[in-house]
């Protein structure tokens, strides 16, 4: 710093400076600062210190290092402009005034930077230091303040910005903080000092604020370092009767914005930080800061309730006016700062509320690390990153082999549609058309509520508004890193084994996939496989510590589940009962489960989940499936997905872990929970099932149940492994070479890309041309030999969660009936009827001939152009009329009650957060008193 | 139990894992291998049991007879003949046209049997109510020039393609097709035609336009002259077509006889029953595909099935017509002919027992509900009812003879052997009365018939055909 020693004119006659030292609980700091004070190059001419209450050594410390006659003593609840104000009556004359605060500790040359800029000109009254942040001593705190218009404090520094020299230019501000502030001695008396309604907080903006309209100006001087620990705005200073509340800071800058706006300008400013104030009120509320919410309110009722108070201090202020609003308007911050501030708070919000379990229950760790604290260190040696972090390289190259599985399905563009699966809608705000509109745009019309799901994934759609088809995407195509992660997670719960546990986890993605779920478009086994693992380990976690918030959680994962696929409802609600029977879980929280449960999937309860055999009818629409009773034992549900004997070694192993004794209690539980899936799973392929709106006879999809009873017993396998050394038997090597044929060979299906219905393309449930045409279009598929399946679409089909919305029964009849008379002897009455219902065009996609004849004589249709061989198109003479079907006016309700409860649920189930408690640190034991010269 | 050492490489649980590996914890108690093993033991019987029983699978949904409650269908009102319109239940409403002329007066009403003379062209009759059923008849003597014969037909709906397998278009065997739009849209069909020699190339055959509301007709000697045995095919490509065959001989063997299409070339078909008379049966049969046919006729007699030697391989090579007169051996009885071919082929019987008039036996589906029999069309005119059971059980068969109010006159009810023909004279068995109809309806299903109408040497032969109550139509459901 030699070679950059200033010329400092001043020196040749010195300003005087009275330094006020306010001290109040500093003994943890006021070591170091001392010492700092004594080493100043250009010291102040004379000294005040005021104690504030405190009951800690640092009273001693301060008389220790001034002298009993130095050092005034305040009563608590002495505020630290009113401390200052007496520090300074008992100076003696002086030209300037420095505030120093007892955890701020300064440089040799702190002050003289400060007199640096103080002396360039007159009208210079305060003059304030670069505050960095103590202990980091890198970190810039503060290089001048200033206020938002609704009252936020604004450095104008990033968070942690670390100081690199970007700051070092004089410059004008409102503000600088009380921290080694200095102020013009004159200009001090003229304003009268700090506002005693700001006790602790705000005190320095609403002054430097002052100054400026009075035609003063405030400077940094960023020659001037002090070292600041902001213990008051930390919290980290030790709380003792009298001291402000917390909701004084909030308080304070109402307080300061309501008392220096002037003129017209004030009742605007009123109510926008009285609305404001409670909408942040609704903020905190949802991210589960009551303590912040209260402290809004509180704030409010002080300043608002005592109109004389706000009066008092704004004729106090009004005296010293001198400049208009417009003279100082550049140092306020821009009018746009506040909305960036509250989009910052928004994504606080949303990450706490998405913050994966992980991160709130293990601090820093995140979902994809899997590292103890001791392997985060040391980044650059050591042993390469899979060894170091085998969970995280696992979880990259599933991703990297759902790219290389997906192939072209990967992208943006046309949504993903096949199979079960249909189209997702242009935008996010499709979907919460559906949640809260009373006439859906589909075929038939319908009265039906919204389903769940499509609640969900208008939620999930938000960040990707425009382009919703991503949140499909991703669930679909990486679905095997997805559960794999889910399962590793709940894995950790299991056992402490990595290598095996890294196995089944992948294992458990790769048997989501396997069941050609992807392929088929099941867009509900996909979810509801990926939440179960989150599902068994919340329950698992309520087993071991029972309490309303876990049952409320678990309650919360089982309706994501069951609202993407309603079977494991009634899978979750036998559970249940058993867990409680057995009173492995409390009777009260099992039941809280299933109400939470029950009533998030709100309506969706009673038209799916828990109406017999329609609980198969999953997201998307009720493709039939194809299992018997041995392809669910090897964990399959019907076609298209991986060769059925990758399972057999698994069963294999299941029941030869029931063998060793030491982990047999464990294996029995995994496998009376398979047995659980296998029972659901048999029963589904008995069975058929109807919907709502006349399609019947369609047999189940049972890849949810049977992807239970293979993790059940893959997890009995694992149990068992646990308690065995592999090294010290060759024959457990040989089973564990055993346990990686299921893996490693559904990973090479996998990987292989297999194909099935689902592609990237627009949808062509109908010819693009009909899409324009007035009315629905009638599609007939089938023949007249083995019957004709009817459809009813609108425009170019339904999107994803439309298909769940069912003609009424009536109307879907009356199709029917007028579709076989027309395919029987056609006749006008029956065209008419179709018309009536909203038909405008009938499509056969793959015309049968005997269909295609029979429409082809019905009196009242034209032929028209197909758009691609072998199919049909026809067009009705008569208009169609538009079909009024609505739900009714309480639909909307409901669906809204219920949008309502899910987000209580969701807040009722994040972590509270709670002020962080201030520890007694210990604190040196006795330090060397610093004695500072007079 | 106590906590497994950690191995080595295992990470370590960390503070927070302590008490949160719930289920890893100990088991209370030691679980005895027996009760372990009979787990797997649970799943395998779970797995059997559904194995017997089998998954459940999608039921197919064959055709299934569909309600109508509307029909409308195309009579010939040729002069001197009469046109009768019936119903089994009484309808909504009728309505009654004749394209390009003025409809006989008379025949609107859904309530009764009505009967109206011909005055040239077609009448239409269209006519409403659930579970109605409505038919019509054209009845009559057909003048000289087209055979003098005695007619008795039913009126065709538009419903599919026609069929005659038994035309021609000279050698004084003149057959003109009657194409009659039911729709308000243009009909258009496509005629093709088969010979002994093969197909036959047909003029201006393509793309025959119908207007809305209108009839044509079209003789066959204006599409291919000088064939005397064809067999059609009209393939409706648009429109709601009614098609009916008017067929005339004026040869040694005249005779007259409105036809109704057979059925679609198929492997197995029933004929309808001939009635009593040996000589002059000639069975016709085309096939219409590439690949050679072979035909095996089994008949069902008065006394039960057996097969005519001379029939039991008849060879239909593909594109050709090929008719066959009826072996001795098939007897003088009342006998319905079974055919199972190797292709598809169609087929009727021309029975011309005299060489004075012919009828004609097509092919018809086994009834599917009640089938209407004019018994007044004149008072010397009551019909032989020929009855055949396809099946080997045998049928009950109602009988029940109504007035032309549709009051019930007299009823009976036959028995039909199984796999047999059973005549059954009408008057005899009913007090017919005032009797102007009789409604056929089989106990159950596999029963075909005919209505035999003769008037001295005249005769004219009626397949029953059920009423237009239901229809063989899809099954219909929503999409999955």
């Amino acid at each position: 710093m030699e070679d950059e020693v200033p010329v400092r004119p001043w020196l040749a006659d010195p300003p005087t400076v009275g330094a006020v030292l306010v001290v109040h609980h500093g003994g943890r700091w006021l070591p170091k600062v001392l010492a700092s004070f004594a080493q100043m190059d250009v010291a102040p001419t004379a000294w005040r210190v005021v104690d504030v209450a405190s009951s800690d050594r640092g009273a001693d410390l301060v008389r220790e290092s001034f002298g009993p006659d130095r050092v005034l003593y305040a009563g608590s609840g002495t505020g630290f402009g009113e401390a200052v104000r007496r520090g300074i009556e008992a100076l003696p004359p002086t030209d300037w005034v420095w505030l120093l605060h007892d955890d701020a500790a300064v440089t040799p040359d702190t002050l003289a930077g400060l007199l640096d800029e103080a002396t360039t000109a007159d009208d210079v009254a305060v003059v304030g230091p670069k505050i960095r942040e103590w202990p980091s001593l890198r970190r810039l705190l503060e290089v001048g303040l200033t206020i938002t218009s609704t009252g936020a404090r604004e450095t104008g520094l990033e968070t942690g910005e670390p100081d690199a020299g970007q700051h070092d230019w004089a410059e004008d501000v409102l503000a600088v903080s009380s921290a080694g502030m200095l102020v013009r001695r004159s200009v001090w008396d003229e304003l009268g000092g700090f506002d005693p309604d700001l006790p602790l907080f705000f005190d320095d903006i609403d002054f430097g604020w002052r100054v400026a309209l009075a035609g003063y100006r405030t400077r940094t001087a960023p020659n001037g370092v002090i070292f600041h620990a902001e213990a008051s705005r930390r919290g980290s200073r030790p709380r003792t009767a009298g001291d402000p509340e917390p909701w004084e800071a909030r308080r304070a800058a109402l307080h300061t914005i309501l008392t220096n706006t002037r003129g017209l300008r004030l009742p605007w400013a009123a109510l926008r930080l009285a609305v404001g104030t409670l909408l942040r009120v609704l903020g905190y509320l949802v991210a589960k800061d009551p303590e912040a919410a209260g402290d809004e309110l509180v704030a409010l009722r002080e300043v608002y309730g005592r109109p004389g108070r706000l009066r008092a201090a704004r004729r106090r202020k009004a005296a010293t006016v001198r400049r208009r609003h417009r003279d100082v308007k550049h140092l306020l911050a821009p009018a746009w700062l506040p909305y960036r501030h509250g989009l910052d708070a928004i994504r606080e919000v949303a990450v706490a509320l998405v913050r994966p379990e992980t991160i709130e229950t293990t601090g820093r760790r995140s979902t994809l690390g899997d590292t103890a604290p001791d392997e985060a260190e040391d980044l650059d040696d050591g042993p390469p990153l899979w060894r170091r972090r085998p969970w995280l390289v696992t979880v990259l190259l599933l991703v990297l082999g759902s790219f290389v599985s997906a192939g072209g399905l990967v992208g943006l563009g046309s949504p993903l549609v096949g199979g079960a699966l249909p189209p997702t809608p242009e935008t996010t705000g499709a979907w919460w058309q559906l949640m809260v509109g009373r006439t859906p745009d589909v075929g038939l019309g319908s009265t039906d509520f919204p389903p769940t799901y499509a609640g969900l994934l208008a939620l999930l759609g938000v960040p990707v508004w425009f382009s919703p088809g991503l949140v499909v995407t991703v669930l679909l195509l990486f679905c095997v890193p997805l559960a794999a992660m889910t399962a590793h997670r709940l894995g950790r719960l299991l056992t402490p084994r990595r290598g095996p546990r890294i196995v089944w986890a992948v294992g458990y993605g790769l048997a989501v996939a396997a069941t050609g779920a992807v392929q088929q478009g099941r867009l509900g086994t996909v979810v509801a496989l990926v939440v179960l693992p989150v599902v068994v380990n919340t329950a698992l976690q309520l087993h071991a510590r029972p309490g309303r918030q876990l049952a409320l959680r678990l309650g919360l994962w089982v309706a994501v589940a069951g609202a993407f696929a309603p079977v494991v409802v009634p899978m979750v609600l036998v559970a249940l009962a058993v867990l409680a029977a057995r009173r492995l879980l409390a009777a009260v929280d099992a039941a809280v489960v299933a109400a939470v449960a029950l009533v998030l999937l709100g309506p969706w309860t009673v038209g799916r989940a828990l109406r017999p055999w329609r609980t198969w009818w999953e997201a998307g629409y009720p493709v039939p499936g194809r299992a018997d009773a041995l392809d669910v034992v090897l964990g399959r549900a019907g076609s298209l997905g991986a060769p059925a004997w990758l399972t057999v070694p698994v069963i294999v192993l299941a029941v030869l872990a029931l063998l060793p004794t030491r982990s047999r209690g464990t294996v029995v539980r995994c496998w009376a929970v398979a047995l659980g899936g296998l029972v659901t799973a048999v029963v589904g392929t008995l069975v058929t099932f109807g919907t709502g709106g006349g399609a019947r006879d369609l047999t189940a999809w049972v890849a949810v149940p049977a992807v239970v009873w293979f993790a059940g017993l893959a997890t009995a396998v694992l149990m068992a492994a646990v308690d065995l050394d592999l090294r010290s038997r060759p024959a457990a090597a040989g089973l564990a070479l055993v346990a990686l044929v299921m893996p490693v060979g559904a990973a090479l299906w996998w990987l292989s890309g297999p194909s099935g219905a689902v592609d990237r393309a627009e949808p062509s449930v109908v010819p693009a041309y009909l899409t324009q045409r007035p009315g629905s279009t009638l599609v007939l598929t089938g023949s007249l030999d083995d019957g004709v399946r009817t459809r009813v679409v609108a425009g170019d089909g339904p999107f994803l969660g439309q298909e769940a919305l069912e003609p009424p029964r009536d109307r879907a009849e009356e199709l029917d009936a007028a579709v076989a008379r027309l395919l029987t002897r056609p006749s006008p009455d029956d065209v008419a009827t179709l018309a009536r219902l909203g038909v405008g065009a009938v499509y056969a996609p793959d015309a049968d001939p005997g269909v295609a004849d029979r429409v082809d004589a019905a009196p009242g249709v034209e032929q028209a152009g197909s758009d691609r061989p072998g199919s049909r198109v026809w067009t009705l003479d008569a208009t169609p009329r538009r079909p009024e079907v609505s739900a009714p006016v309480w639909h909307p309700l409901v669906t809204g009650l219920q949008g309502v409860v899910w987000v209580v649920a969701v807040v009722m189930t994040a972590p509270v957060r709670r002020r962080p408690v201030v520890e007694d640190v210990p604190e040196d034991v006795d330090p060397e008193p610093v004695r500072i010269a007079p | 139990m106590s906590r497994p050492t950690r191995p080595e490489g295992a990470e370590a649980p960390g503070a927070r894992s302590t008490g949160r590996r719930v289920a890893a914890r100990a088991p209370r108690r030691r679980v005895p291998v027996a009760l372990a093993v009979v787990l797997p033991v649970v799943a395998a019987l779970v797995v059997g049991l559904a194995q017997l029983v089998g998954p459940a699978r999608t039921a197919a949904t064959p055709p299934r007879q569909v309600p109508l409650d509307r029909a409308a269908y195309a009579c010939p009102a040729d002069e001197g003949l009469t046109v009768a319109a019936g119903q089994v239940r009484a309808g909504r409403s009728a309505s009654v046209t004749t394209p390009g002329g003025d409809p006989p007066t008379g025949l609107d009403a859904p309530g009764r049997w009505r009967t109206a003379p011909g005055a040239g062209g077609v009448v239409t009759i269209d006519q409403a109510g659930a579970g109605s059923g409505p038919v019509g008849f054209t009845a009559g003597r057909a003048p000289r020039s087209a055979g003098r014969g005695l007619v008795v037909g039913s009126c065709p709906d538009a419903s599919g393609d026609a069929w005659f397998t038994d035309t021609g278009s000279g050698g004084e065997h003149t057959t003109t097709l009657v194409l009659t739009n039911l729709g308000d849209t243009p009909g258009v069909a496509d005629v093709r035609l088969w010979g002994p020699a093969g197909p036959v190339d047909a003029v201006d055959a393509k793309g025959l336009l119908v207007e809305p509301r209108s009839t044509r007709r079209v003789r066959l000697a204006d599409l291919a002259a000088g064939e005397p045995l064809l067999a059609v095919h009209v393939e409706r490509v648009r429109g709601a077509l009614a098609v009916s065959a008017l067929d005339g001989s004026t040869a040694d063997s005249a005779g007259t006889e409105l036809q109704r299409s057979t059925l679609a070339p198929r492997r197995q078909q029933v004929l309808a029953p001939l009635p009593v008379g040996e000589t002059g049966r000639r069975l016709t049969l085309v096939n219409p595909g590439d690949q050679v046919a072979r035909v095996r006729v089994r008949a069902l007699g008065q006394d039960g099935a057996f097969t005519p030697e001379g029939l039991t391989a008849l060879r239909v090579p593909g594109g050709r017509v090929v008719a066959v007169d009826l072996p001795q051996a098939v007897g003088s009885g009342r006998v319905a002919l079974e055919l199972s071919a190797s292709e598809p082929v169609a087929a009727s019987v021309r029975v011309a027992p005299t060489g004075e008039d012919f009828g004609t036996a097509t092919a018809t589906t086994p009834l599917t509900g009640p089938a209407v029999v004019p018994v007044a069309l004149d008072e010397s005119r009551r019909p032989e009812l020929v009855l055949g059971a396809t099946s080997g059980r045998a049928v009950r068969v109602g009988l029940t003879a109504y007035d032309a109010s549709m009051r019930r006159v007299d009823a009976a009810t036959v028995r039909v052997a199984g796999t047999s023909t059973l005549g059954v004279d009408l008057a005899r068995t009913l007090d017919l009365g005032d009797a102007a109809y009789v409604v056929v309806r089989p106990a159950s299903a596999g029963v075909v018939g005919t209505a035999s109408y003769t008037d001295g040497d005249r005769l004219a032969l009626l397949p029953l055909r059920p009423a237009p109550v239901t229809a063989a139509g899809p099954q219909v459901r929503p999409a999955p």
